[in-house]
């Protein structure tokens, strides 16, 4: 609580689950498979090797979030100077976002496959892979909570202004598991480049759905009739 | 020397600009060629202009930092006709920096639906030698404080610039040239520290920010400044930055930008 002092607390709207973009470039489709195996590790887990559970609690902070957010690349002081990104316990994807324009007075869309293409590609130097996740989400902070995502995209629940709220963050925690990620699909750079040379918005050159997803109405409350 | 051969001095990569400029102009067009889809629906057309405009904005201020106006100018101008077809004077910036004249664009711009976007349509009837008489004013009475553009600098500021630029001229030209100045140091100052701000991010290398260097609102206002400075006291807007206190590299943007938009070099302050 007392990290979160200072935040704008809502009571509690339930569990919603966040369809969100998570862009990896550089991947092969036999890491793909791997992804579809093992889900989507945070960096610290990779540089580890495993998942050390008796540090998670140290790692999911509010100040940790903050650093992930807002100095990426800066030493970590709690990992040897390590940049922070080295072991981040976090993982950004993108949901997109309605940006306020503040020189028009009115709202414009960043759609998710902007940022998250744009990140995947190294800045438009590599191929890329947009997988599509679920995450689950509930309305509020809760930094310290592994299997709920954080809206840090939406300023209600995260106040303090952040220069990169247009890229339209839900951080996962640790892991995104297989269970959530229904497809990824591949973005050739030299198809994306040709698209928006005749002026086409880019599209994906192949899509692979991933069997080990499950889909999210095989666990909500929503209870079917009996037909 | 060029701006595009200063940006790695900046810590800006010229290559990793002109491939996200280039992203960014395929689609502007991409979402432009779209907006005839949702023609009947108000609400997804303006959204979808909007879309287009600020794809083209970012490519034009990329080719802003990649010395390329001819590239610039054109997406200017796209950003300027979109953001007119969505009814927002805040276009007449980007036709500013595309070079049009602002005496012809002004008029072709309707009354503004909010309020605060008057500013622009008060600066660039004052940068097109019009005056700016009192009625003009009194709709933006209560607004003077809202903060406009992506530096946030309150309408006020746009106003006292506007009614400098605009004032009946005098003999004593040398008071209304100080009025000038001192009008337009908000706008230095902010795009000053908003460059200091971006530096400092972990961002700033590949401009993901919504901050721009090359930033279309500073330079819109700048050229509105010269277009006047030229025209009643033979001066440019180039030595007046260089005689404000601003960061060698905001400094160096800003007087490159706009000596590369004007079409030639420099010009001293004296």
């Amino acid at each position: 609580m007392t990290e979160n002092t200072g935040r704008i607390l809502l009571s509690s709207i339930g569990m919603i689950i966040q369809r969100v973009i998570k862009g990896i470039g550089g991947l092969t489709d036999q890491d793909v498979d791997a992804i579809f195996e093992g889900g989507i590790p945070c960096n610290w887990w990779r540089t580890k090797g495993k998942l050390l559970q008796h540090l998670v609690p140290g790692k999911l902070t509010d100040s940790n979030l903050d650093r992930h957010r807002h100095a990426f690349k800066a030493p970590d002081p709690n990992e040897g100077g390590a940049p922070f990104y080295q072991n981040t316990p976090f993982i950004s994807t993108t949901a997109g976002t309605m940006n306020r324009e503040v020189a028009n007075r009115t709202n414009t869309l960043t759609p998710a496959w902007r940022p998250a293409l744009f990140f995947a590609t190294n800045r438009w130097k590599t191929d890329a892979w947009l997988f599509y996740c679920h995450l689950f989400v509930i309305g509020r902070a809760a930094t310290p909570m592994e299997a709920f995502s954080e809206e840090v995209r939406d300023m209600n629940i995260y106040p303090d202004f952040s220069p990169f709220l247009p890229e339209g963050e839900i951080t996962a925690k640790l892991v995104i598991p297989a269970a959530q990620i229904e497809r990824a699909d591949f973005f050739p750079l030299a198809d994306a480049r040709n698209a928006w040379n005749n002026g086409r918005l880019p599209s994906a050159a192949k899509s692979r759905s991933n069997r080990n997803f499950v889909k999210p109405e095989s666990y909500n409350n929503l209870r079917d009739c009996l037909m | 020397m060029p701006l595009r051969a200063m940006l790695s001095e900046f810590g800006l990569d010229a290559e990793a600009v002109e491939a996200d400029r280039d992203a960014s102009r395929g689609l502007a067009t991409a979402h432009f060629h779209l907006i005839g889809e949702v023609e009947d629906n108000r609400e997804l057309r303006i959204m979808r202009i909007l879309a287009s405009a600020t794809e083209a904005r970012r490519a034009a201020a990329h080719s802003v930092l990649l010395s390329d106006w001819h590239t610039a100018q054109q997406m200017f101008d796209m950003a300027g006709h979109l953001y007119r077809a969505a009814g927002f004077p805040y276009g007449l910036m980007m036709f500013a920096c595309s070079r049009k004249p602002l005496a012809q664009v002004f008029p072709t711009f309707g009354i503004a639906e909010e309020r605060t976007q008057l500013a622009y349509l008060l600066l660039a009837r004052a940068a097109s030698g019009e005056r700016i008489v009192e009625e003009m004013l009194e709709p933006l009475a209560g607004a003077r404080g809202s903060p406009i553009g992506i530096l946030g600098l309150p309408a006020g500021a746009y106003v006292r610039l506007a009614l400098a630029l605009g004032a009946p001229q005098e003999e004593r030209q040398t008071a209304e040239f100080t009025a000038v100045r001192e009008t337009l140091l908000p706008f230095i100052a902010a795009y000053g520290s908003a460059i200091a701000q971006a530096r400092e991010s972990d961002y700033w290398d590949s401009l993901a920010l919504p901050f721009h260097p090359a930033d279309p609102d500073t330079l819109g206002v700048l050229f509105c400044v010269d277009d006047v400075l030229r025209s009643r006291f033979q001066r440019s807007v180039i030595g007046m930055i260089e005689s404000l206190p601003l960061s060698g590299i905001a400094a160096g943007i800003l007087t490159n930008a706009i000596a590369e938009g004007l079409g030639r070099e420099p010009l001293s302050f004296a």
